[in-house]
């Protein structure tokens, strides 16, 4: 086989390249930590979520502490808004503690993105995506449903507030009191 | 505005049911302003007058799926309890009062079975959403009127002047986001209620609605909703509205009592230059569900122009190549005939060679040819992937809020 | 002795094929236009919002799929009959012809019935707004699965029609090397075999039966990992038509010889093995799918641009070739030696140009990881329209302007637009695709009908995101006058009359390093299709594994329609 000495090095090169950029994939995994969606998150019945009968936190999303630095936030993706996360309701989580996002969707297959940040994930049906992140800087950061999900699928947005550890603490602690104070008004 | 083929359809139906069912009840069908134009399920008002409950179906078939609330509008008398009752079709859906409103089902539910109920006792236009599926067309809205029957409202004797059913406000509204067009219609009511802060103009900087038409003698009321700042409500030049400094708090009211017809132009001097700027219209027609609704239509009719264009060039593409056929055959058949057509007839098809090969002006081989021109560019090539790699990874990439786990 | 005198039957056969992807490109084209206009907001007023997404799926569906099989059917139909000199089996191709197009009609009906109220039809409503990726759950009407299936059953079918024009040869020819041409078309459909049984069985055994009420639920993620195993390969299926033109073609268009015969089967080989094990790469952020997998499927990936880096390698140096043969001299000035003013020689070196730009932002997606920060952004239409829609759909332009003329023996008609058509395609492609990337780094959405939402507003990274909407709706627009520039050459150009001196000369030269420097193993078709099937099994035969388990229909969903 005759192959030029230039193509040959062009050969090494290119394998360089290769192997350089398979390199510093492995790094992001290994040195700096960043995990791939993954099983993680198990599987859940799609009807049940609609339904909101599966038996766990996804018949009352929102946002749960896990631990003294860790908050879990469930949240259903459905035609067309995150609950939460949409309109009026946005999710709300403290800076500088472990936050995770544990979605799923009740009808069709949505996306769940944080804008400017990586926190991207498919949703779903029959599945949970489970991603962990941890937000240096209070803000208001944009929510995407990123993959078509019918008609109105343009609307599909919504926001994650993130507001400092303490002023977090204190609001929580006001509206459990708000919330212990109200009586619970029946609309069924 | 983009159009769309539920108004476009609805619209040739409604032109053509306009002769037969339409002016039945034109005197009762209230105007709703623009709100059913993109319900696909709205087939005008249903009377259940007389009726103690009333039942609506939350599911029902419309709006490209089960995104339609059955029937999507309905009139009653006062006292009368209305039920939302859930098919459990289309997913998650829920009752919920456009604008300030007393309905409030709560977040969406699917299951089916579930109700919600409400009892109007003040008359008025009660409109609402389910509010997952609002944009593509689940809104309703209840009638609350007295009577019965033919009875009808009463106001049928009309006013006899006020501003047109289009009032030309001369240019108010450019920049006004949450302006389209309507105004909305709110005769025959004692107090009419406008919200101070609603969302349009980039931000919580609008009135909603922005223009509102009532009787001679409502009650005008702002209501601060509290968000975007401080607002005020001042007459545009020399009017009775006044509500004095900006203030923010949510719950603020400010009302005035119109006798003279006319247009009332105001804004909220903080937020003016962003559009925050409303008109209230006294007097006028009536009800407007002849001229009103049949100027809607006519709107419709018209905004579908590009959606005749669309399908025009579907199909003229698809037709494209018999159209050019036939542009190329008159071609030819102007062209006096050549003498190879003459030679077509006799021997076959004409002749045809190819164009000749063109000898390159010195033969290179294989072992005297060293790519280095190529070398060069694909070296360029290789650094300046590495470089963009680089900076996408460590810097784009990694310099982001990232997933640990 | 020109083409369509030689072999007039294959000839008829080709420009059919040709008709069928020229109309499908000129629809697409229009609905091109009009999303770009709408979804930057430059021109709202053609359709709905709602009505945005039967475009978007019209528009995916004729060009990504109807358009390239069409256009790549009748390509191989010309490079098997050229090669091996003799016609091509008559009766295997037509009936896939008809087939495929009975599935065109059939899907293109499903899709534009969205756009007339979806209208019921056998009980099902008339629509298809699922897009060109169809998952599961959302439901089209039957006819949209069936047309899909129709069209993967005709290219099987077309398939088989140069293998039995292979088989007739090798009677006759029992020693030689497989010709370079027919080498490539079989290699690519090999890999095309392999890839389709995930989408046939996607669609056969899932989807078909579950539109028609038959089964009540199917599992969404299995159905989406069936699609993506075909998913990838398929751009392949799409990009080695464009590499056989790239290496059999262009350099004799730019006046020198293939650089290397043995490189380029070696490219192909190469793709044969990795197109398919590496799909899992579109469903990185996918729950439900171990990391693991996901590294496997990378690995592959990566080593998948081996053979594109190559191929960059050899047609450059053949093009460089062509241009020292015609005087050119220096490191880069033989550039200018290179026929720029020849529409199929411009178009294919851009579409090649535009490919190396798409090949980079190609390396961002197949990272594992740092495909969080463009999954499903607007960056990815900005990538595959460098690939499929600029270096597939402009080399099948420009080489249409070479080979149309010998189907037809035709000259050339509306040269000088055709000499523009290119440089406008690559300005408009220029300005869209740039614009797009850096949009999808501000995580602005891909399909979507209105990019802009109440909660938060977008913020530029390089750029704002006005004047990047700018670039997409002026940059969508000259792409929409590229191709109509295109079909106004094609249309007068077929229409004209026969006869004359043609434009195009087509001859192919010898390459400068032959078959006979290539080992023989290269032609054994039956050992690379074992490897390739191995690596497969590697790559997906765990994950499925898991994913059927536990019941082939759980994690199950009902249909919803959209």
């Amino acid at each position: 086989m005759q192959v030029h000495r230039f193509e040959k090095v062009w050969l090494g090169a290119a394998l360089l390249l290769i192997v350089g950029f398979i390199a510093t994939v492995a790094y992001g995994s290994v040195g700096v930590g960043v995990a791939m969606v993954d099983d993680s998150g198990g599987q859940i019945n799609a009807q049940a979520v609609q339904s909101g009968n599966t038996g766990t936190q996804f018949d009352d999303p929102g946002v749960v502490r896990e631990g003294e630095d860790h908050y879990a936030v469930y949240v259903v993706a459905r035609q067309f808004q995150f609950v939460p996360g949409s309109g009026d309701d946005p999710i709300r989580v403290p800076a500088d503690a472990k936050v995770t996002f544990r979605v799923t969707s009740a009808d069709v297959v949505h996306g769940f993105a944080v804008v400017e940040t990586n926190i991207n994930t498919m949703v779903i049906p029959g599945q949970v995506a489970e991603v962990s992140a941890r937000f240096d800087e209070p803000g208001t950061y944009g929510l995407v449903c990123h993959e078509y999900c019918g008609a109105a699928h343009h609307t599909m947005g919504g926001s994650v507030e993130v507001v400092p550890q303490d002023e977090y603490e204190s609001q929580q602690q006001q509206s459990m009191n708000e919330t212990q104070l109200q009586s619970p008004e029946v609309g069924n | 505005m983009a159009l769309n083929r539920r108004q476009f359809v609805g619209a040739a139906a409604g032109a053509a049911a306009l002769g037969a069912a339409g002016t039945a009840s034109a005197q009762e069908e209230p105007d709703y302003g623009g709100w059913f134009d993109d319900v696909s399920n709205f087939d005008g008002t249903v009377d259940k007058r007389g009726q103690d409950t009333v039942e609506i179906t939350v599911g029902a078939q419309g709006n490209n799926g089960n995104f339609a609330f059955g029937p999507a509008a309905v009139m009653v008398n006062p006292g009368t309890e209305v039920v939302w009752r859930w098919n459990g079709k289309g997913g998650g859906h829920n009752v919920v009062s456009d604008g300030d409103g007393p309905l409030d089902s709560g977040s969406a539910v699917a299951e089916a079975g579930t109700t919600y109920s409400h009892t109007f006792d003040s008359e008025g236009i009660y409109k609402y959403v389910c509010v997952p599926h609002e944009t593509l067309g689940m809104k309703g809205a209840v009638v609350v009127r007295p009577g019965g029957g033919s009875g009808g409202s009463g106001g049928s004797g009309g006013t006899p002047e006020g501003p047109p059913a289009n009032p030309d406000y001369g240019g108010w509204f450019e920049g006004v986001s949450n302006f389209d067009g309507t105004t909305v219609d709110r005769t025959d009511q004692d107090t009419v209620e406008i919200t101070v802060g609603a969302q349009g103009n980039n931000g919580n900087f609008a009135f909603d609605p922005p223009a509102v038409r009532v009787t001679p003698g409502t009650e005008v009321v702002w209501r601060w909703n509290g968000k975007g700042g401080g607002h005020n409500v001042v007459s545009d030049g020399d009017g009775p509205l006044d509500s004095g400094s900006a203030v923010a708090e949510a719950g603020t009211t400010y009302s005035h009592t119109f006798e003279e017809m006319g247009i009332y132009n105001y804004v909220c001097v903080p937020h003016e230059s962003l559009g925050m700027k409303g008109a209230v219209v006294v007097g006028g027609p009536l009800g407007g569900s002849g001229g009103g609704s049949g100027g809607g239509r006519g709107a419709d009719i018209e905004l579908s122009g590009p959606q005749w264009l669309l399908s025009g060039s579907v199909l003229l593409a698809f037709f494209s190549p018999l159209l050019f056929a036939a542009a190329m055959r008159r071609r030819y058949s102007e062209q006096p005939p050549a003498t190879s057509d003459d030679l077509t007839l006799a021997t076959g098809p004409a002749p045809v060679e190819e164009a000749a090969e063109t000898e390159p002006a010195v033969e290179i081989g294989h072992d005297e040819y060293d790519p280095k021109g190529t070398a060069a560019l694909v070296a360029f090539y290789f650094v300046l992937i590495a470089l963009l790699w680089v900076f996408m990874y460590f810097v784009e990439f990694l310099g982001r809020v990232t997933v640990i786990g | 002795m020109v083409f369509v005198d030689s072999y007039p039957k294959t000839s008829k056969l080709v420009r059919s094929e040709f008709i069928v992807a020229f109309v499908a490109l000129g629809i697409g084209a229009l609905f091109g236009v009009i999303q770009a206009l709408h979804r930057t907001g430059a021109f709202r007023g053609f359709v709905s919002s709602a009505d945005y997404y039967t475009l978007l799926t019209a528009h995916g569906v004729l060009l990504a799929l109807v358009f390239t099989t069409f256009f790549i059917a009748g390509l191989f139909a010309w490079a098997v009959s050229s090669s091996l000199e003799r016609e091509l089996p008559q009766r295997l191709a037509w009936p896939a012809f008809w087939i495929m197009l009975t599935g065109t009609v059939l899907a293109a009906v499903a899709i534009l019935g969205g756009l007339f109220g979806a209208p019921s039809v056998f009980g099902h409503s008339l629509s298809a707004d699922v897009l060109f990726t169809f998952y599961a759950p959302m439901k089209a009407h039957p006819a949209f699965y069936i047309g899909a299936a129709l069209i993967i059953v005709g290219s099987w079918i077309a398939g088989a029609a140069y293998f039995k024009a292979l088989w007739e040869w090798r009677s006759d020819n029992p020693d030689e090397r497989i010709p370079l041409q027919t080498f490539m078309v079989l290699t690519t459909m090999l890999m095309w075999y392999i890839s389709t049984i995930g989408v046939a069985v996607e669609v056969v055994v899932f989807l078909i039966p579950w539109s028609l009420g038959l089964i009540q639920n199917v599992d969404p993620l299995l159905t989406r990992t069936l699609f993506w195993y075909f998913g990838h390969p398929v751009v392949y299926f799409w990009l080695m038509p464009a590499y056989l033109v790239w290496y059999t073609i262009l350099p004799k268009l730019a006046g020198g010889r293939l650089f290397s015969d043995p490189l380029a089967r070696v490219v192909f080989v190469a793709f044969l093995l990795l197109s398919t094990p590496v799909g899992f790469h579109h469903q990185y952020v996918d729950p439900g799918i171990p990391e693991g997998y996901k590294f496997i499927a990378m690995t592959n990936t990566m080593f998948l641009l081996l053979p594109s880096l190559l191929t960059a390698f050899t047609v450059v140096a053949s093009l460089e070739h062509g241009a020292r043969q015609n005087g050119g001299s220096g490191y880069l000035s033989w550039l200018r030696n290179l026929p720029w003013d020849e529409p199929a020689f411009s178009g294919c070196a851009l579409a090649g140009l535009m490919f190396a730009a798409g090949g980079f932002s190609g390396m961002i997606n197949a990272g594992m990881n740092i495909n969080y920060l463009i999954h499903n952004t607007i960056w990815v239409p900005g990538h595959f329209h460098l690939t499929v829609g600029t270096a597939f759909a402009l080399t099948a332009m420009a080489i249409s302007y070479w080979l149309v003329p010998q189907l037809t023996g035709k000259p050339l008609r509306q040269r000088s637009l055709a000499v523009l058509q290119p440089y406008v395609w690559f300005v408009g492609m220029a300005l869209m695709s740039n614009a797009m990337h850096r949009a999808g780094l501000a995580g602005i959405p891909r399909r979507t009908a209105e990019p802009t939402y109440d909660e938060f507003a977008f913020q530029g990274v390089a750029g704002t995101v006005a004047e990047m909407r700018l670039q997409i709706a002026i940059g969508g627009f000259l792409l929409f006058v590229g191709a109509a520039l295109f079909l106004v050459v094609m249309a007068d150009t077929l229409l004209a009359r026969r006869g004359g001196t043609l434009s195009v000369n087509g001859s192919i030269p010898d390459p400068l390093s032959g078959p006979e420097h290539s080992p023989r193993i290269l032609d054994n078709y039956k050992l690379w299709t074992a490897i390739a099937l191995l690596l497969i099994v590697i790559a997906y035969g765990p994950p499925l594994a898991s994913m059927v388990i536990d019941g082939i229909f759980a994690p199950g969903s009902p249909p919803i329609p959209v």
